[in-house]
């Protein structure tokens, strides 16, 4: 970022309208990975110290996805992402911002891994009490003696924070604020044998449905 | 006593901020896009101003050094009835609710991208300068973007053609959202106004009710076209929504 930005200052005048445009995209991007990094850092310590407070509220699982794609909107736009969301399920009773961070941080994760042009699917079911939210990519996926370890802390795979490796934050967070409301979160070999799954089961509560149709029968 | 601003004028926005790296790149993205804009570093000078200067609209950090932020909400809404828009950060939908219900109009997360905050301050200027405050409602009253078609005097709604039948709360959600297009309205204001002052934290009436309205509008649940969802906060009827 600091690059590209000084090369702009520098040779502002010099430069194609082309570079310039270029060089912002490269301080834009940057800027974005900077602020995510920062985010999953100050999350981690809030998990750490135990001062994330959970505010429950009754949410809807596609109003939390339909934030999350939107602000993953720029990362994703390289995939191509499958919705398969079952009809009429019941509300979640969550902290709708710690969930949609959660989600946020699996769709990133998958949208490093996943080639351009793939398909990035994401599948959301009933299953018992719980609801399954499983999000799939058709990257290099994960060997499976490492599925448990890519939800330790900076767990990279062998790399820095950079490159599609990133910093070994984002899952850590996802399953710190999944196991905070109780839910599980795991890694499983991608549909077909391909690619990567991570899946989250988050607890349902009994649902407030027939307490709203006597109500709006008013 | 300062009188509001002529709509021929360029409208004055005040921003008050102690980041000077966001200040700075608003007063460029603001006067370039033709606002004059006036800058205040903390909530003292930034009352001063306000009850100093002809402004527009107030653009209000809730982190401010010297004073808490609805304390600064607080003390403008004494004076005029002017737009505020706040600034705050992911995870505070709590901070966020409470800045709306002492009478901020909208809110935009740090970090933001400039388009979402020029959008925001674009609806909240709409109408300005009009004698009566009529006109609003009168162009929100009928929406059609020829998929969906909705008169609010007729209460009428159309999908594809086809006569769509809402019953009467869901007729209301519709309307206090649509009446307010673009502008945020919060989970709390909605129950409070269509269930009652002792419904307001029975948030799962409305996930209902919208989740079926969104069904009867032909709306996607995941990707929202008419009404959006701010989880923790509350609802936008998208002003995008004609342009689909």
């Amino acid at each position: 970022m600091i690059g590209s930005a000084s090369t702009l200052k520098s040779m502002f005048n010099k430069l194609s309208d082309e570079d310039r445009e270029s060089l912002l995209d490269s301080v834009l991007g940057e800027g974005e990975r900077l602020d995510r990094y920062i985010r999953n850092l100050l999350d981690m310590t809030r998990l750490g110290h135990g001062t994330l407070k959970i505010e429950g509220d009754w949410i809807a699982l596609t109003d939390i996805l339909s934030s999350a794609l939107r602000r993953t909107r720029n990362l994703m736009s390289k995939v191509h992402v499958v919705l398969s969301v079952e009809e009429d399920l019941p509300l979640l009773f969550v902290h709708p911002a710690l969930i949609e961070q959660a989600l946020v941080n699996v769709l990133e994760n998958a949208a490093k891994f996943a080639p351009a042009g793939s398909d990035l699917t994401i599948q959301a079911r009933r299953e018992g009490n719980e609801l399954i939210v499983a999000t799939s990519d058709e990257g290099p996926g994960i060997p499976e003696d490492q599925r448990s370890e890519v939800f330790d802390m900076f767990f990279t795979g062998g790399e820095g924070d950079r490159g599609p490796h990133g910093s070994g934050l984002g899952l850590a967070i996802c399953h710190g604020m999944v196991a905070a409301h109780g839910g599980r979160i795991q890694a499983l070999a991608g549909p077909n044998g391909r690619g990567a799954t991570i899946e989250m089961a988050l607890p349902l509560r009994e649902s407030p449905e027939q307490e709203f149709n006597r109500e709006s029968r008013k | 006593m300062t009188l509001p601003t002529k709509y021929w004028e360029k409208p004055c926005i005040l921003v008050i901020d102690d980041e000077p790296q966001i200040r700075h790149f608003l007063r460029i993205s603001l006067k370039t896009e033709g606002y004059e804009v006036l800058e205040a570093e903390n909530g003292e000078t930034g009352l001063r101003i306000f009850s100093a200067q002809t402004v527009d609209l107030v653009i209000l950090d809730l982190g401010l050094p010297d004073m808490d932020g609805s304390g600064v909400l607080a003390r403008l809404r004494e004076c005029k009835s002017v737009p505020i828009i706040i600034l705050s950060v992911r995870d505070r939908e709590l901070e966020k609710v409470k800045a709306l219900d002492l009478g901020a109009n909208d809110y935009v997360t740090k970090p933001f991208g400039i388009d979402e905050l020029l959008a925001r301050v674009r609806t909240q200027l709409r109408g300005r300068g009009r004698e009566d405050n009529s006109s609003d409602s009168e162009t929100s009253a009928i929406f059609d973007n020829g998929a969906l078609y909705i008169d609010l005097a007729m209460r009428e709604v159309v999908v594809h053609g086809e006569t769509v039948r809402l019953t009467p709360k869901e007729f209301a959600v519709l309307q206090v959202l649509l009446l307010a297009s673009g502008k945020i309205v919060t989970q709390s204001q909605l129950l409070r106004d269509i269930w009652g002052p002792t419904h307001t934290t029975d948030t799962h009436y409305l996930r209902i009710l919208i989740g079926r309205l969104r069904q009867k509008l032909g709306d996607d649940p995941t990707e929202q076209r008419y009404i959006q969802t701010e989880p923790g906060v509350g609802y936008r009827f998208l002003e995008t929504a004609d342009r689909a």
